[in-house]
């Protein structure tokens, strides 16, 4: 391999364990990222640009003992920094206030309801339907397992308002996923069943 | 309070004290067992969230080798004008500082105050909004506004046309209160003596909040009112019910089934002077006033409900 990579290979993917590190990991980044993100899109585009940097410091980098792990933290730094873009971005306005008037209470489809067939795929709907801000709290509590204080201080608000969008958030899915629920899927009260009797013990 | 908790709970965050504290709420009623277990799944549901998602490989590579070459080709631009950038940079840097000491010099926050003293004042501002500003008014413009966000601040009576612009909202502060929107007109009123700072909203949707207070915020929309009362540092909102709200804009004065001491008092406050009565609702006034007289509009009101007006020391009293 010459000392800049584009010198040695026509295409990145040429050069063999490029091409593997890709073909392994691209699909679980992706996941990873769009568990962040919510967004085929973003999540897409976030990884590619995270392989894309790659191959620019593939010397470097492909000496590193744990390409994987370099790849989720970096993935997960641009998600992290998406998200705090989006954050600010994202109107203040929706944040407080509204609680109640965006849940959705059509009812769904008999379509809908064979795409709602699994839990996750009626939480995931849910969570797109949270405003932007109070979704992206609830996100980087729940995927990122960071604590209130470092959600305040990358996010630059107070704790208080991070309590109060968590707060939010868990009451806002829960009411529009049982809303869901109701609507008839039996798989979904047979995990509810038996959550209950975890929690109960 | 419980609600809170239930995160902390989750996320496996709580202190035992806290955890005794949601165990006695978990127990007070099925209800809350119900909520619980519900949050419960949704929260567990997302352990292994999205692994079945399927994502395009093929596509994904083309569009790799795209942005490697994109910035294979930056960096050899770069590398070329290194020196120039240098150069610029320099020149950027020294820009920029003087650009800071000159902000930090400046102090205030407010550049362009506009004041109306005895007449109204129509004012157009740079981003197309319309102000419309009350005798003995104020409104100070931050410096660089409609550049990065919209904000005014109000001493006295206006009325706002705000041109719409999603991306920078429009804030006015009066009082201890905000008012954001993003296109839309209202009239916002502050009482220099009560603290108190009323809220009138003609068209749109309006976010109506106390400073400092990011909770609380109020959404009012045409029609509606707001007041917050600074005695009790509370806000109270309901549907505007004053006709004349805006009398002072247009000289338009309008009465339907007045009762007479509401009616003073609006006369008052649009004529700036001192109209008093003790009938309180025993006679009502339907009537429209149309940039009249003080003198002349109390002869009418003294003609067609049969009411005596006696003048004493600039202080009006109707009575029988």
């Amino acid at each position: 391999m010459g000392k800049e990579s584009d010198h040695s290979f026509s295409s990145a993917f040429d050069c063999v364990e490029y091409k593997t590190v890709f073909d392994t990991l691209y699909e679980p980044l992706c996941r990873f990222c769009y568990r962040y993100v919510l967004s085929n899109e973003i999540a897409e585009d976030i990884v590619q640009d995270t392989f894309a940097y790659l191959w620019e410091s593939w010397q470097r980098l492909s000496e590193m003992e744990s390409l994987k792990a370099y790849l989720y933290t970096a993935v997960k730094n641009r998600s992290l920094k998406y998200l705090k873009k989006n954050f600010a971005k994202s109107p203040a306005l929706t944040i407080e206030g509204y609680t109640d008037d965006i849940i959705d209470l059509d009812q769904p489809t008999a379509q809908e309801l064979l795409e709602y067939r699994d839990l996750q795929a009626i939480v995931e709907q849910a969570l797109k339907q949270l405003p932007e801000r109070c979704r992206i709290i609830f996100v980087l509590k729940r995927f990122d397992g960071k604590t209130n204080k470092e959600i305040a201080q990358l996010l630059n608000i107070s704790v208080k308002t991070v309590e109060t969008q968590m707060t939010i958030a868990i009451k806002r899915l829960t009411s529009i996923v049982s809303k869901k629920w109701e609507s008839g899927a039996v798989i979904l009260l047979n995990v509810w069943i038996s959550a209950q009797g975890q929690v109960i013990e | 309070m419980s609600r809170k908790l239930i995160e902390k709970i989750l996320s496996d965050s709580a202190s035992p004290e806290e955890r005794q504290q949601f165990e006695e709420w978990l127990n007070a009623s099925s209800k809350n067992r119900n909520y619980f277990n519900k949050a419960r799944v949704i929260w567990d549901s997302l352990e292994g969230a999205f692994q079945t998602k399927k994502f395009e490989k093929q596509t994904a590579q083309t569009k790799i080798e795209l942005r490697i070459s994109a910035t294979n080709a930056k960096v050899t631009r770069l590398k070329r004008y290194r020196q120039l950038a240098y150069a610029a940079s320099v020149l950027i840097l020294l820009g920029l500082s003087f650009l800071i000491w000159n902000k930090v010099n400046q102090g205030n926050r407010f550049d362009k105050v506009y004041s109306a003293n005895n007449s109204v004042l129509e004012v157009e501002l740079e981003d197309g909004s319309h102000v419309w500003l009350n005798k003995n008014s104020t409104l100070e413009l931050t410096e660089n506004f409609s550049q990065k966000d919209r904000t005014v601040n109000l001493k006295g009576e206006a009325y706002f046309e705000v041109k719409s612009d999603e991306t920078k909202p429009f804030k006015v502060l009066a009082g201890k209160t905000v008012t954001k929107v993003l296109g839309t007109s209202f009239n916002l009123e502050t009482d220099s003596i009560t603290g108190n700072v009323n809220l009138n909203v003609n068209s749109g949707k309006v976010a109506f909040l106390r400073k400092n207070r990011k909770k609380n915020e109020y959404y009012l929309t045409n029609g509606a009112y707001a007041r917050y009362i600074e005695s009790e540092n509370r806000i109270q909102v309901g549907r505007n019910e004053n006709l004349n709200y805006l009398a002072w804009k247009t000289g338009r004065l309008r009465f339907y089934d007045t009762p007479i001491d509401q009616v003073c008092k609006e006369l008052s406050k649009y004529y700036g002077a001192r109209i008093e009565t003790e009938l309180g609702d025993g006679a009502i006034l339907t009537g429209t006033f149309d940039n009249e007289e003080l003198e002349n509009v109390l002869a009418i009101i003294e003609i067609s409900l049969g009411l005596e007006i006696h003048q004493d020391n600039g202080v009006y009293t109707i009575s029988r």
